[in-house]
């Protein structure tokens, strides 16, 4: 190590104060923008409604419950995909990613829809049971907290499937190897071996798919699930009790501090990955016969139930509904700014989590930081949407001082801030984690050749951590395609995304109207995704 | 200077979105609307307006959160005007500072006073009846009042959307102040001991399970029956459904109102004045009553067909800004009888 303790700033200073600028814009700012908000309100109050406790409690059913099935599917799905070759494994193992493209909000519409009495699935089981009316017969209803479990697990299992599969198919390979060798197979094979060894992978998707469901509203709200951020929203914007919506997401981000404790990517000491570039294909093995075909079903469920379905019920509403009449200006208008918007916020996440997480690494001791980042994704989308605001109004206040007659709020650059603010976590985390598997000697060697920081970091750091940072971007492009909160409350006048237009008009109950919209929508999150999925 | 390719990159981003942020600006006449009522709902309203004054309407929808939009935005707030689908939000708004009132005799000759502000802080443009859906094979009462909800003979056969929904929250405030606190308390016990099944959805699939006979009962507003009318896929649940128009054991229908208020530092006062006057002129009701099933504000315009069916609208009395002021109480009672939390045990 060149670097010693307390010099460390003062040596690297460049680097130092450009860390200290992007910390300051995309989280200290919008943080002070959530202060002040908070302090126009008294907040010295423990006493908790029914309904706040109530929240809580199904907040944590519903944490648990998600994690616990999109666990299941992700790591089962990623274990038979990596280690067995079955027919159409290849075709499955990318499919598997696409139930990603899928915003909850709209998979909730489509869930209660199909599942309703009115839907093919009742009257299908009618026809069997020949019953008339709901009063005949018991069926699961998607309206509950069960429903909001499976529903959740069936759209977010991908998170914890891809990084579970890279484990499984690099890293963790020889392990699994060797563990053949010594005669371990089937289910002892997965139980003693690949469970554990996937742990962190594990871990790491299992915190991003908690956090989307913290996030979720839209779903959340439609199946009559009270979850924190539902609660939030509510008090805040509805009753106008700031003081509770503001206590409630001091909770929320002490459960966000805990999950982001347990995520690996945080940890400090994880072994080194050791690279596999140039490895030879895995070998698999062969499931002959009816054994083949089970694993084949096994992997093929989760796609049909969180991709198949749901597409196909789009497509079948987009008919119904006379999709060419919606192909109007503003529908490729809005298609336009959502495709604008997710490249801006990608780019921006990819540049700023790179700076970071380089910083970071350069200035060793404070790796700390980099939790910070990860703060905005771990907060409801209205919150950071609002906290937002009173970070925009100084920003304009300060161009007045100057003469300036432009205006910050209510552009497009406001909201592709915001989303930043929102998504950096996933771009400082991603590079961080790329940057963990490069050595630190390969930086030791790079000074002991005369490399400054700069170069260091453009000529070594970069690169290493490219594939990290696309990975980062693909998954803030989806994020942001999807995006509702932050869009609808801070987009200029007369701007819609394909989301807002959706959201428009679900928020009357017809949301069926707006099946092209949801089409485009899980396109383009296909495409990036499936882009996504080749690079794995 | 190495960094530059971090640099380009952020710089093409903020570039990009330069391009697309400052859409819009003309100089034309213009007056720029945050609405919490649906864009495509008052589309055609406001393309007519356009075309009779020239004045172009810039609009930016949400459900919730625009009051606090144009608070954070500040003097410089490009907002003229906030247009909402309960009188809560107006009253909120106007509690946070953000409006000015508006006094011109057109607009006091179109809008009766109990559907205005005093001094014209607020104007109402439309009404919307919460009305009780019913199943028309299964109910037969001809009429009912609110009270009927809790009634034993409904239990297990009752939805509502969910308690804490602005349309919901008003009902009850306005249940606060006709029956008082402690018996809103027992009458909203009683709704939760009757419900088939936990608050949710929307108003639309109350009519949907009923018409599956998930309940037999429902709270809804009148409005939703003429848009499922108009959809084929929605048709059979609008026609399971038969409409009653209640009232209090001592007043009149709950009605809301869709309304609007001027913003303080509105930059297009003028506009937003124009604009204001056009919503309650006669072709913007009779438009608005067409178009979206709901209850005018200004005498003469005439209910649609379908609203006439259901009788004459006897409005609740209750002055309306009693109502905002209630809704907080009327959200805490929804916590303390726990409707939010599904059929009694």
């Amino acid at each position: 190590m060149i670097d010693r303790s307390g010099r460390v700033i003062r040596r690297h200073w460049q680097i130092g104060l450009l860390l200290a600028l992007a910390i300051t814009v995309f989280v200290v700012l919008p943080g002070l923008g959530f202060a002040s908000i908070l302090f126009r309100e008294a907040l010295f109050s423990l006493r908790f409604s029914a309904t706040q406790i109530n929240a809580m409690h199904e907040t944590a059913l519903l944490l648990g419950g998600v994690g616990l099935l999109a666990s299941g599917i992700g790591i089962a799905s990623a274990w038979l995909v990596s280690v067995y070759e079955f027919p159409y494994r290849r075709v499955l193992a990318l499919a598997l990613m696409l139930p990603l493209a899928f915003p909850t909000y709209l998979a909730a519409f489509i869930a209660v829809d199909l599942l309703h009495f009115f839907g093919p699935v009742q009257t299908f089981w009618r026809w069997i049971i020949g019953a008339k009316t709901a009063q005949d017969y018991a069926f699961f209803d998607m309206r509950s907290l069960k429903g909001a479990v499976i529903l959740l697990s069936l759209v977010l299992f991908p998170y914890i499937y891809v990084p579970c599969r890279i484990l499984f198919s690099r890293s963790g390979r020889n392990i699994i190897d060797a563990a053949r060798l010594l005669g371990t197979s089937g289910f002892a094979l997965f139980w003693r071996v690949g469970l554990p060894i996937a742990r962190p992978a594990l871990l790491a998707g299992l915190v991003l798919a908690l956090l989307e469901t913290l996030n979720d509203i839209g779903a959340s709200e439609y199946l009559g699930v009270s979850s924190l951020s539902v609660v939030i929203r509510d008090l805040w914007l509805n009753r106008g009790d700031l003081g509770g919506a503001a206590r409630l997401a001091l909770i929320l981000t002490g459960i966000v501090a805990l999950l982001l404790l347990i995520d690996p990517a945080n940890r400090k000491g994880q072994p080194v990955q050791a690279s596999t570039r140039g490895q030879a294909e895995p070998t698999r093995i062969r499931l002959q016969g009816f054994k083949g075909v089970v694993a084949a079903l096994c992997c093929f469920l989760p796609v049909l139930l969180g991709f198949i379905v749901p597409t196909g019920f789009l497509v079948s509403r987009a008919i119904s509904y006379s999709v060419l009449g919606r192909l109007e200006l503003a529908f490729f208008g809005a298609a336009a700014t959502t495709l604008m918007l997710a490249f801006a916020v990608g780019l921006a996440v990819m540049a700023i989590g790179a700076l970071v997480a380089i910083a970071l690494r350069i200035l060793q001791k404070i790796r700390a930081l980099g939790i910070l980042t990860t703060l905005g994704y771990a907060t409801p989308g209205t919150v950071v949407a609002l906290a937002m605001v009173p970070v925009i109004r100084a920003g304009d206040d300060a161009l007045a001082a100057f003469g300036s007659s432009v205006l910050l709020a209510g552009t497009s650059l406001i909201v592709v801030y915001a989303l930043a603010v929102r998504f950096l976590g996933i771009g400082t985390g991603q590079a961080s984690i790329a940057l963990a598997r490069l050595p630190m000697n390969v930086d030791s060697v790079a000074r002991i050749h005369g490399v400054r920081d700069l170069s260091l970091a453009l000529r070594v750091h970069l690169p290493a951590i490219m594939p990290g940072l696309l990975l980062a971007g693909a998954l803030v492009f989806i994020d942001t395609v999807k995006e509702l909160p932050v869009t609808i409350l801070l987009r200029p006048l007369n701007l819609d995304t394909l989301a807002t237009r959706a959201y428009s008009l679900a928020s009357v109950g017809l949301f069926e109207h707006a099946a092209l919209e949801s089409l485009t929508i899980v396109a383009f999150s296909a495409v990036a995704t499936y882009l996504l999925a080749r690079r794995i | 200077m190495q960094f530059l390719s971090g640099r380009s990159l952020s710089a093409a981003t903020v570039a990009l979105a330069a391009a697309m942020g400052f859409t819009g600006v003309a100089t034309a006449a213009e007056v720029n609307l945050y609405t919490h009522r649906e864009t495509g709902l008052i589309k055609p309203i406001l393309d007519r307006f356009t075309e009779v004054s020239g004045i172009k309407v810039n609009v930016v929808f949400a459900q919730s959160g625009l009051a606090e939009r144009i608070q954070s935005e500040g003097p410089r707030s490009p907002a003229d005007m906030l247009l909402s689908v309960d009188v809560a939000t107006l009253t909120h708004a106007i509690g946070l500072g953000i409006t000015q009132p508006v006094t011109t005799p057109a607009l006091e000759a179109a809008i009766p006073a109990h559907l205005r502000g005093k001094d014209g802080a607020w104007h109402a443009v439309s009404m919307r009846a919460r009305a009780i859906f019913v199943s028309k094979d299964r109910v037969k009462d001809a009429a009912l009042t609110y009270e009927d909800l809790a009634d034993p003979r409904f239990k297990g056969r009752l939805c509502i959307r969910d308690g804490l929904h602005p349309y919901n929250t008003s009902l009850f405030a306005a249940a606060i102040a006709r029956m008082g606190a402690p018996k809103a308390e027992t009458w909203l016990t009683g709704m939760r001991a009757n419900l088939a099944r936990k608050p949710s959805g929307g108003d639309r699939d109350v009519a949907k399970d009923i018409a599956a006979g998930t309940c037999d009962i429902g709270v809804s507003n009148t409005y939703y029956m003429g848009l499922m009318a108009k959809d084929a896929n929605q048709k059979a649940w609008a026609e399971a459904v038969r409409v009653i128009l209640p009232k209090f054991a001592n007043g009149g229908t709950h009605v809301n109102i869709s309304g609007l208020v001027i913003t303080r530092n509105a930059p297009n006062k003028a506009e937003a004045i124009k604009l204001a006057e056009w919503l309650v002129g006669k072709e913007a009701q009779a438009l608005y009553a067409a178009q979206n099933f709901e209850y005018p504000v200004v005498s003469g315009v005439p209910v649609d067909a379908l609203n006439a069916r259901y009788g004459v609208l006897n409005a609740d009395t209750l002055p309306l800004e009693e109502l905002g002021a209630l809704r907080k109480a009327a959200s805490e009672l929804v916590d303390k009888t726990g409707l939010n939390l599904g059929p009694a045990p």
